[in-house]
């Protein structure tokens, strides 16, 4: 059995939500540990370029800018575990968090865990994952240079992908259930515009063909029911996400879809002495930069709170 | 325990992916090194891993003579606590 470690804040998650939690709370003097997760860096490991987080005037890549929050996290004496938290106590305090080779006690808690790409939920999705089907274009998008690709999604993350995949597919069909797109308009337009993507609206992915590997998809027509084949060697899907919150599920409140609920205005959760940040908690924005701020908020919350509390 | 008996580990990668540096990640908290074939610099090495894998996805990764797969493979062992033995070499090979 692992020892038992008290820690005044214990930070769940290792996104821009977390890690910005976990630079305040170390600056504070709070001596956090951040359960990174083992999926650490959260979705922002997926993504090839981020242009729009302010200071990096030329872009920079997910992966290179988790590592540099990470550091800076560290820098201020955060201590960083790669394993899942198998087991949070949010009931009574001190709150406990469990992983499989630590016991955490914590005064409170900072829940960064961020949210998960959606999958069809097909058979032939799941029996072709990694033998062309992804969900991570900028993974593997460059192992099918110059064959034909589609992606699956009409809002922002689809439009990225398929846009990043135009850098090696012979073409780019984007497969929409509507007929139009969710996606902000500058990404909308880049996407519309671009002569390597097409759109198959009204469209849904039935099938997914191939026996050792993808072949193509079979569409059918959302509005007719009509089906298609359409020949591509690689699928990649971006359906939207869902909130990684299983583990709290009837300790706080959560809201019908799973996101956490917060009082407008803070990061604080039912759960007094628990605060909450990034897409965990965030339905609407889901940027790195708004996940990176009620990542701060949540650090300050809990700083106050412990405060308050005679802990800190 | 023999000092030759750690795995030697072989990961087919790209530069870009997110699970590649995560497995790195995850393999040096651990104090491990290994060989990282890198697929942006030597594409023509994709259908050697294709044939030795049976997968079209990075990262793949062998530890010894193991194929383990991708990150979520590698994540499933550290799960059941399986990769530990496997990286000390106190895994048999099983093709």
């Amino acid at each position: 059995m692992a020892e038992v470690e008290h820690r005044k804040v214990v930070i769940v998650g290792s996104g821009p939500a977390g890690y910005t939690a976990a630079v305040y709370a170390a600056r504070a003097e709070l001596e956090p540990v951040v359960v990174a997760g083992l999926q650490f860096g959260g979705q922002l490991m997926l993504t090839t370029d981020v242009e729009n987080y302010p200071g990096f005037p030329d872009g920079v890549t997910g992966p290179e800018m988790m590592e540099l929050f990470q550091k800076q996290a560290e820098r201020f004496g955060t201590k960083v575990l790669l394993e899942d938290a198998t087991e949070v106590q949010l009931g009574e305090r001190p709150f406990t968090v469990k992983t499989a080779s630590a016991h955490f006690t914590a005064d409170s808690v900072i829940l960064a865990t961020g949210a998960s790409a959606r999958w069809l939920g097909i058979e032939s999705e799941t029996r072709l994952q990694n033998l062309g089907v992804s969900a991570c274009a900028t993974c593997d998008g460059a192992l099918y240079r110059e064959k034909p690709m589609a992606v699956v999604g009409g809002g922002d993350t689809a439009m990225e992908e398929a846009l990043f995949l135009t850098r090696f597919a012979t073409r780019v069909t984007v497969v929409h259930r509507r007929d139009a797109l969710r996606a902000s308009k500058i990404m909308q337009e880049r996407a519309l515009n671009h002569e390597k993507i097409e759109f198959a609206w009204n469209s849904e992915v039935d099938e997914v063909l191939g026996d050792e590997f993808v072949t193509g998809v079979r569409l059918k027509d959302t509005q007719t029911g009509d089906t298609r084949e359409l020949p591509v060697e690689a699928l990649f899907i971006a359906i939207g996400h869902k909130p990684n919150t299983d583990l709290f599920r009837g300790q706080i409140d959560l809201d019908d879809t799973g996101y956490i609920r917060v009082t407008p205005g803070t990061s604080r959760t039912s759960a007094e002495g628990v605060f909450a940040c990034g897409d965990a908690m965030d339905p609407v924005y889901r940027q790195a930069v708004t996940a990176a701020g009620t990542g701060c908020m949540a650090a300050i919350d809990a700083e106050r709170w412990l405060a308050e509390q005679g802990l800190a | 325990m023999s000092e030759s008996k750690e795995s030697k580990i072989v990961m087919y990668a790209t530069s870009w992916c997110g699970y590649c540096a995560r497995a790195r990640q995850l393999l040096a908290s651990k104090g491990q090194q290994w060989e990282e074939i890198d697929l942006d610099e030597q594409p023509g090495r994709r259908e050697e891993m294709i044939e030795k894998s049976g997968r079209t996805s990075v990262p793949q990764i062998w530890i010894g003579e193991r194929h383990v797969g991708g990150y979520d493979d590698l994540v499933a062992l550290e799960a059941v606590r399986e990769l530990d033995p496997l990286l000390a070499g106190e895994d048999r090979a099983d093709g």
